[in-house]
């Protein structure tokens, strides 16, 4: 498995590290720079929600939502980009077994990859340009899932006694 | 397997191992304890408010987060003790992939078992220390992290066969 040098497996490996790189920075960046604020304006919406008048604990309460969905936004990206990284490095190793013609496994790499990155960045995004960046996010995660069926094919046909018979891939 | 490969893995290892018995520990003796101090906090802050007790409803609402704070780093730092660990044993794996020498391959990989470990305790350590110490240990642990990322991650794209 470790012998393969392909650049679909060398792709992958470095990507998939690159991916959990930029995710951990993205969760480091956050925990430094806004956790410790965030929790402070969830104490501060909630406090302002027993003791406020009407509009302005109503207010508030529009405020918190928002809050949860910075909160909750930040640790998706940072998280699936990281496990994309991880994805990505997994299937390195099984690139010798991805059955398909050097162009499919290229193929199959780059949608990966792209797939990997667009989710992350258009989750990120959803709280602005909304409903838009969360469309682009699925695609994303359409993309990946699609990699992923393309190359389960490969490694479906290289157990086929059929191909082996043929004599490789086409 | 290369010898910087090994000490990823078993540093890997016993990085999840210890992440994991942590966070047995924390379910088992704190963690319902907590849930239920942050849910009560929460609901004496609300139910006090409706009795115009303001100074009752403030003290929960800081008990909840008292609580809260302790809980989300002790939730996360054994969370990433077990990712950090898990990335560990997969790049040891392939560790002789990254194409540089191994003194070079070492240095990478005590980088990355170092920052695996600091990190988390940082986060850990902001529980219990005031101050800026415990954010110095996780920004450094965070640090070692991403330098070394980065370098296996070159290490990799320049891999070609000859490691």
């Amino acid at each position: 498995m470790l012998a393969d040098r392909s650049w679909a497996s060398r792709t992958l490996f470095a990507w998939g590290t690159l991916l959990v790189l930029v995710g951990f920075f993205h969760g480091s960046y956050y925990a430094g720079t806004q956790l410790f604020a965030n929790e402070a304006s969830d104490v501060a919406l909630l406090t302002q929600m027993t003791t406020g008048a009407r509009d302005s604990a109503a207010q508030a309460v529009e405020d918190y939502a928002m809050l949860q969905g910075q909160k909750a936004v930040n640790i998706a990206a940072h998280s699936h980009i990281i496990e994309f990284g991880m994805l990505a490095i997994l299937m390195a190793f099984f690139q010798p077994y991805v059955f398909l013609s050097e162009r499919w496994r290229r193929i199959w790499v780059t949608t990966l990859l792209a797939g990997s990155v667009l989710l992350p960045v258009f989750v990120l995004l959803e709280l602005r340009p909304g409903l838009l960046a969360g469309g682009i996010a699925d695609i994303g995660g359409l993309l990946v899932i699609v990699a992923l069926t393309g190359m389960l094919a490969g490694v479906v046909r290289y157990t086929g006694t059929l191909d082996a018979a043929a004599g490789g891939a086409r | 397997m290369t010898r910087s490969g090994r000490w990823l893995v078993i540093g890997g290892l016993l990085l999840a191992v210890w992440g994991m018995t942590y966070g047995l520990y924390y379910a088992v003796f704190v963690e319902h304890q907590t849930l239920d101090t942050i849910g009560g906090s929460l609901t004496g802050a609300f139910v006090h408010a409706a009795e115009q007790a303001s100074q009752k409803s403030q003290a929960s609402m800081q008990a909840y987060a008292n609580a809260n704070y302790i809980y989300v780093r002790q939730v996360d730092a054994h969370g990433h003790w077990i990712g950090l660990g898990l990335l560990l044993v997969v790049l040891g794996i392939a560790f002789g992939r990254v194409g540089f020498s191994e003194p070079a391959r070492m240095g990478l990989a005590g980088g990355l078992i170092a920052g695996a470990m600091l990190f988390p305790l940082g986060v850990l350590m902001e529980t219990v220390i005031q101050g800026s110490i415990p954010k110095a240990v996780a920004v450094l642990g965070s640090a070692l992290v991403i330098a070394s990322l980065a370098g296996i991650a070159f290490g990799f794209s320049r891999d070609r066969g000859t490691a």
